[in-house]
């Protein structure tokens, strides 16, 4: 029975982690050198820190042990290694942290800089090879006028470089703005150590300074962001898809630094964006939502969640909740009662790729559209779920339940199934909100069905056979207390040889 | 004259000169004189002035109007723009735009007969008749409703010589000539006896592709008649209307039109008339006998089920009412045989004209005594048409023949409402509310069926039209609207509307009554809301037991899809709003959003999308949307069985599926798409038919599960485990997942997400875990549909396209042309024949449909516009070509050879869909399939 509920452990050893030696830094040389280990140690030492956290992306854990040791050796301070993050490995995991009761975390690798909340931070990106002189050529090639108005964005991985590029460009191209990487952080900007440093731009009016996914940069006066065109330094993959689907109408180049070529993007990023339209599309014919946590490091997670089951219940439909760690197709299509998932993660990892579940998957953005009949879908598309909240910068108010009261006569049609969409149960009603009570209709003979009930019904597996009257009834015990590393009565030492 | 003053051509080219006299000698001197005079006059004009004023006003200082506030006093605020914020174009103040796009007398028309008469004779329902008409484009029905209306509506009166077309009710029926809407017409008619009846008859459009309209005519009506024309016989649509209504089950009745047409157009003589004539009811009855099981199903102007007319000379009759006639011309009853009596109809008619035609004046007053027909002196100065008009219809009297016809062929709303509730409803008869519709009962409880949306005027509301069936439906009646989606278990589909006001809609007019009672036809305001096709209503209370009547079964599929966009991207929610509208006003159009994100507008032909478009932008939204090219729907299928057995695991390596692929046998996709095999019959039911129609063996037979992607999809998956390999219990368990992944698979096949078609996927083998747990929905559902793909991929996939039939009329020398036509767009023809008795051929072909896009045009133009064409969605065809075969290079801008159309068609759909431009096949394949296929040595076309 032990087999049912965990894998066995074999399996686990046997198991094969999808990453890439490449890039770790082997040679004991470059260690110091690619994890900036005396600017580590030193941002320990100034906050005298006792416990310290290192997060490693898995490509990055074979230097792990390495990278700890030096610290260690040089701080005197316990070091932990947080390996499998249990999301995306961009994001700060500050609760593995706190079961460890770091005070600060250090974060390696690719980072989607989404603002934390609760601990100091450290970044360290790494630093990946690129050719500079390569990168200046194809911008060259691709921006022929000097005057084009341009904003470079790059992959945090070669933040080394950039300043190396803005030296040999900035020059002959004047209407060129460098981004800054700027996380904000709960308890202010100096819990943070390793973004670039100094006020770049101090000269900025405030109105025209962009600040949007930990990455700063200012307009020239009387232009908007839609006015330039996006350069970007790095691979394509979820931060270049990222900053193209909220910058849906500037025009995108990129370098690729593996391959030291350049790139027109934006051919398809309509296409993303209307299919991004069919999901909503979907998220307004369901029934039954499911919230997928798919963060626990980012700042506001919870609100925004909260808002989602607001409003997904004044829109008529239920919500579950879910946390299940990484997402995988097999995960999602154990609840067919589900009708679309919406995910809630850093702006990096919402857009995902639905087309292989077997329920779509939504962001907090597309959910509020399909909920919330004030927002409509005009082709602005916002990744960060940060900006829906009450007091960001694309907030919609819901509708009043009076106002919408009107509007709720007007039935709506699918537009996927053409069949009439559900005005769905009022639950605010108050006099039929609960149906526990009602008075039941004596013409109907047939019982009121249920249909959640129902649809449990008609599973074919409902769970765990209960076995009732088979099994003895024994007295509830007060069972262990804390988490499993380490359970209350167990005592520390017990702890520290597990460790 | 001096010679210096011209110039070598005489011209004059001295001083100016001030009069004619001034040719004189001296001319220059007194010229000189004026002038001097001239600026003495001007010195003295200024001296005048300098003298009048005292200061020197300055041009600029000088004073020309008021200011604004001498003109409006001190308190008004004046604002003055130096620039127009408006174009000069646009008014300032603009006129109340009033949008009409129907056709609509203003108050009530005068009748023959009294209104109150009319709205008594819905309370006899055995006095009812509900006839559609329909028929083949432009033979005629349309002009037939308006002798009618003529007959009952004194005052309605054509002008001059052209159509009134009183049915064709939107302007752009008028402009295009062509009917789009059935249009309902109520009147009271009289029969041969005088007796008078109810008529309810729906005028439907005869273009194929509006062939949803007449679907929706025939579900509330309880007999057809349909129209042929006497010169061109049989076509297209009159095979196709045969066919539908025996699948409807109605009374069928012909009128063979335009009769005029055999002598006047073709000049054939009466013998050849006749046996044109019966040729055509010939070619009806072999109809019927194809299509229909029913042996007693024959039409034949003995049995009084066809009637002649000619509306263009208000001619109509059957064999009985022109019996009549004769007799009481003549004095004498004529033997009752149909041979002479064509001969005498032909010679009528013949004599006639000539007569009328030739000498007006001396034969005619003989030939119309001899007939019993005065006329008087005025009547006789007619042109020759009316004339002849007037006489036939003095002679022939009002079209009580057609009346008589419909009265004893069709059955009455009380007596047809059985077979009519057998067929339509989906409850059981059995029950009082079976009952009640059966005896088509206005006291009973009610039950009304609509069928059809009409718009308002303003193209703001919907009206919805439909046949009350037992009881009756009172004006500001509470009701409950059940929609297509409703089942007794999820009656989500359901609203509680009141109803507004009622009407029985006369085409152009509308007379509003209170009451409404069983057997009779309503448009009905106020429950549009959620009606989107059809509905049926009923009463909110008491009525529980109330089940739908079917959504309509179309005889024409849509398969053109056209994608549409606002230009102004903000626009958006009002183009959802007109495609809601346009979607509740064509019965058979589909708009939904595709998975690429694109609003996407499916109908059947170019001429239908072009009317929706038409009505999206200017009738319902009023904004300018774009519209990408058409495309159409494919279909993704395989020619072969699977090359190999192909397995999946899931992801907890628990459970693996087994199955192939393979063509399901011919027809039977057709079968499962028409309902005649349906996945809801028992075992047995559904075992004798694969049986004993397709020769399946009974265990294949006995073990389908499922078809897909819905019960009505044209796949089927079959269970092919044997009990002493696979534990039967366990696969059972897991049967639901399976299935979803089946449906889920076929739904959107893996070459280009368009439906799988024409697959049967057998499962062969299962290992399923013995732990509920271990099997459970997340780890079958996702590896089933997997499984289905690897399936599908091994067993050689094509790409189908639709094609349509095309039947063409052109005369003899532009047979070639057509032919030229149909193959530069890969059509091929099927049959070219002369239409006997008249000059031209017909010419049926097929065309794939995405080639034809154009044609009719394309046709037009190279037969300078002699040849008519019409198509309509016949069958899927595989397109020729591997689509995944990758040395085909699509090269932009050029025709493909036809080996490479696949795969241009499934990169092309591809890229429209935002779709990666390759199928990645190895993706739908596990290690351990891979592995097996290099086993195998299996040869794969395809590089993974």
């Amino acid at each position: 029975m032990t087999e049912v509920f965990s894998s066995n452990c074999e399996a686990v050893l046997q198991r094969t982690v999808g990453a890439t030696a490449a890039e770790s830094g082997s040679q004991a040389g470059d260690l110091e050198e690619l994890y900036q280990i005396s600017d580590t140690c030193r941002f320990i030492q100034s906050k005298h820190f006792k416990k310290v956290a290192l997060q490693f992306p898995d490509e990055l854990l074979v230097d792990a042990v390495a990278v700890s040791a030096a610290i260690e050796k040089e701080t005197r301070v316990k070091v932990y290694i947080l390996g499998d993050t249990s999301y995306g490995s961009c994001c700060v995991d500050e609760v593995a942290a706190e079961h460890v009761g770091a005070d600060c975390i250090v974060h390696y690798g690719r980072s989607c800089l989404s603002p934390s909340r609760r601990l100091p931070l450290m970044y360290v990106f790494g630093k990946r090879p690129i050719d500079v002189q390569k990168c200046v050529d194809t911008f060259r090639e691709l921006y022929p006028d000097t005057e084009s108005h341009v904003v470079v964005l790059y992959d945090v991985t070669y933040s080394h470089a950039i300043d190396a590029f803005r030296k040999l460009l900035s020059a002959s191209y004047p209407k060129t703005v460098f981004s800054v990487l700027k996380a904000d952080h709960f308890d202010g900007q100096e819990q943070i150590h390793g973004l670039v440093a100094g006020d770049a731009n101090s000269d900025c009016m405030d109105d025209t300074v962009v600040h949007k996914f930990g990455r700063e940069f200012c307009l020239a006066e009387g232009k908007s962001v839609e006015d330039y065109s996006m350069f970007y330094v790095g691979r394509e993959g979820l931060t270049l898809a990222n900053f193209m689907m909220t910058w849906n109408r500037c025009a995108f180049c990129s370098f690729d630094p593996e391959t030291s070529t350049g790139r027109n993007e934006s051919i398809n990023i309509n296409k993303a964006l209307m299919k991004r339209y069919y999901a909503i599309e979907r998220a307004k014919d369901a029934n039954v939502v499911g919230i997928l946590v798919g963060t626990l490091g980012v700042a506001n997670y919870l609100s925004i969640i909260e808002q989602l089951k607001e409003s997904i219940r004044k829109a008529g439909k239920k919500s579950y909740m879910f946390a299940m760690g990484k997402i995988n197709v097999a995960k999602l299509a154990n609840f067919l009662e589900i009708d679309v998932y919406v995910l809630v993660a850093c702006p990096e990892n919402s857009l995902l790729d639905s087309s292989e579940f077997y329920r779509p998957v939504v962001t907090p953005f597309e959910m509020e559209v399909a909920c919330n009949k004030h927002r409509e879908w005009s082709g602005e598309y916002v990744t960060d779920f940060r900006d829906l909240l009450p007091g960001g910068s694309s907030h919609v108010d819901f509708p009043e339940p009076d106002e919408s009261a009107n509007e709720e006569d007007i039935t709506d049609v699918s537009l996927i199934t053409g069949a009439l969409r559900a005005s769905c149960l009022r639950p605010t009603d108050g006099s039929s909100g609960s149906s526990s009570l009602v008075i039941r209709n004596q013409t109907l003979t047939v019982a009121n069905t249920n249909t959640a009930a129902s649809f449990l019904a008609g599973r074919s597996w409902q769970g765990l056979e209960p076995k009732l009257g088979e099994t003895p009834v024994e007295k509830a015990l007060e069972g262990r207390r804390g988490i499993a590393i380490a359970y209350e009565e167990e005592g520390t030492d017990s702890r520290d040889c597990l460790i | 004259m001096e010679a210096d003053l011209y110039d070598e051509f005489g011209n004059y080219i001295g001083p100016e000169l001030d009069s004619d006299e001034d040719e004189d000698v001296d001319a220059d001197e007194r010229d000189a004189d004026e002038a001097d005079d001239d600026d003495d006059d001007e010195d003295q004009v200024e001296g005048d002035e300098d003298g009048g004023g005292m200061e020197v006003v300055l041009h600029e200082d000088k004073k020309y109007y008021p200011t604004a506030e001498e003109v409006y006093g001190p308190e008004v605020e004046t604002i003055v723009q130096e620039e127009d914020t408006q174009p000069l174009t646009e008014p300032i103040i603009k006129p109340v735009k009033t949008k009409q796009f129907t056709l609509m007398e203003q108050e009530l028309p005068a009748t023959v007969y009294d209104m109150e008469f009319l709205a008594d004779l819905m309370d006899s329902s055995e006095l009812i008749r509900n006839v559609t008409l329909c028929g083949h484009l432009h033979h005629g029905k349309t002009c037939f409703v308006d002798c009618l209306i003529e007959q009952t509506h004194p005052e309605i009166r054509k002008r001059d010589d052209a159509d009134l077309r009183y049915t064709d009710i939107l302007f752009t029926e008028q402009e295009r000539g062509v009917g789009i809407k059935s249009t309902p017409v109520t009147m009271v008619l009289p029969d041969s006896k005088g007796k008078s009846y109810l008529f309810n008859i729906m005028d439907t459009p005869g273009h194929v592709n509006f062939s949803d309209e007449v679907t929706a005519g025939m579900r509330i009506s309880d007999g057809i008649v349909l129209f042929i024309d006497a010169a061109e016989g049989v076509m297209l649509n009159t095979e196709r209307l045969i066919k539908h209504a025996v699948q409807e089950r109605l009374a069928i009745t012909i009128c063979i039109n335009k009769v005029d047409r055999l002598i006047l157009e073709l000049k054939l003589p009466p013998t050849d008339a006749y046996y044109k004539l019966r040729h055509i009811v010939d070619e009806v009855n072999g109809m019927l006998s194809t299509y229909s099981t029913d042996e007693s199903l024959v039409v034949s102007p003995l049995l009084g089920n066809v009637c002649f007319a000619s509306p263009q000379y208000s001619i109509c009759f059957t064999l009985g009412s022109f019996a009549k006639i004769y007799a009481d011309t003549y004095g004498k009853t004529h033997t009752s045989f149909w041979i002479p009596l064509t001969h005498s109809v032909a010679l009528f008619v013949l004599v006639f004209h000539s007569d009328v035609v030739g000498d007006v004046d001396t034969s005619l007053p003989r030939v119309l005594d001899e007939l019993g027909i005065h006329l008087t002196k005025e009547e006789l100065k007619l042109n020759i048409r009316p004339l002849l008009r007037l006489v036939c219809n003095r002679f022939f009297g009002e079209f009580t023949g057609f009346v008589d016809m419909c009265v004893q062929q069709i059955p009455s709303p009380h007596s047809g409402a059985r077979a009519k509730i057998e067929h339509s409803y989906t409850g059981g008869l059995d029950s009082d509310l079976g009952e009640a519709m059966a005896e088509c009962d206005p006291d009973g409880p009610l039950m009304c069926h609509t069928t059809k949306m009409y718009s308002t005027d303003d193209g703001v509301q919907f009206h919805a039209f439909g046949r009350v069936l037992s009881g009756t439906l009172q004006a500001g009646q509470p009701v409950k609207v059940l929609g297509e989606n409703y089942t007794l278990e999820d009656e989500e589909d359901s609203q509680v509307c009141t109803v507004g006001r009622l009407w029985i809609s006369v085409a152009r007019y509308q007379i509003e009554v209170n009451r409404v009672p069983a057997g009779n036809w309503v448009l009905i305001e106020g429950c549009d809301q959620p009606i989107v096709k059809t509905a049926t209503i009923t009463e909110p209370r008491g009525t529980e037991e109330a089940q739908i009547f079917r959504p309509l079964k179309f005889n024409t599929a849509s398969v053109i899809k056209i994608a549409v966009e606002p230009v102004n991207p903000s626009e958006l929610p009002k183009m959802l709003d007109g495609l809601r509208k346009v979607n509740k006003s064509y019965p058979s159009l589909t708009t939904k959003v595709e998975e690429s994100g694109e609003h996407v507008i499916l109908g059947t032909g170019e001429l239908y999308l072009d009317c929706v478009m038409h009505d999206l932008r200017k009738m319902y939204s009023e904004i300018d949307i774009k519209v990408a090219d058409p495309v159409v729907t494919f279909c993704e299928t395989v020619v072969e069985t699977s090359s190999l057995k192909c397995f999946a695991e899931t992801p907890n390596k628990k459970n693996k599926i087994t199955m192939i692929a393979e063509p399901l046998e011919k027809g039977l996709a057709e079968d499962i798409e028409n309902e005649v095999v349906q996945i809801t019959w028992n075992r047995k039911k559904l075992g004798e038919f694969f049986q004993t129609k397709y020769d399946w063996d009974l265990l294949a037979a006995r073990s389908i599960w499922a078809f897909g992607p819905d019960t009505t999809g044209p796949n089927i998956l079959v269970d092919d485990t044997l009990p002493s390999e696979v534990d039967k219990a366990l696969l059972g368990s897991v049967k639901d997942s399976i299935v979803q992944g089946f449906q889920w698979g076929t739904r959107e096949g893996p070459l280009c997400d368009e439906p799988i078609r024409n697959v049967k996927f057998k499962i062969l083998d299962a290992v399923i875990a013995q732990e509920p747990l271990h099997r459970g929905g997340g780890q079958v559902i996702p590896t089933a549909r997997r499984v289905v793909y690897s399936a599908f991929l091994m067993a050689t996939p094509r790409l189908m396209e639709p094609y349509y039939f095309v039947e063409v009329q052109a005369p003899a020398d532009c047979v070639s042309a057509v032919y030229t036509v149909l193959a530069r767009r890969r059509g091929h023809v099927t049959q070219d024949a002369p239409i006997p008795g008249s000059p031209l051929y017909t010419i049926k072909a097929f065309i794939p449909a995405i080639d034809s896009f154009g044609f009719e045009t394309d046709l037009r133009t190279h037969t300078q516009g002699q040849a008519f064409a019409l198509s309509v969605f016949h069958h899927w065809q595989i397109v020729p070509g591997d689509p995944l075969d990758k040395s085909i290079v699509i090269r932009p801008l050029e025709p493909q050879p036809a080996p490479h159309l696949a795969r241009e068609f499934m990169i092309k759909t591809r890229r429209r869909k935002g779709l990666s431009e390759d199928v990645s096949i190895s993706k739908f394949f596990d290690d351990p399939m891979l592995l097996e296929l290099a086993k195998q040595d299996v040869v794969l076309n395809y590089p993974m």
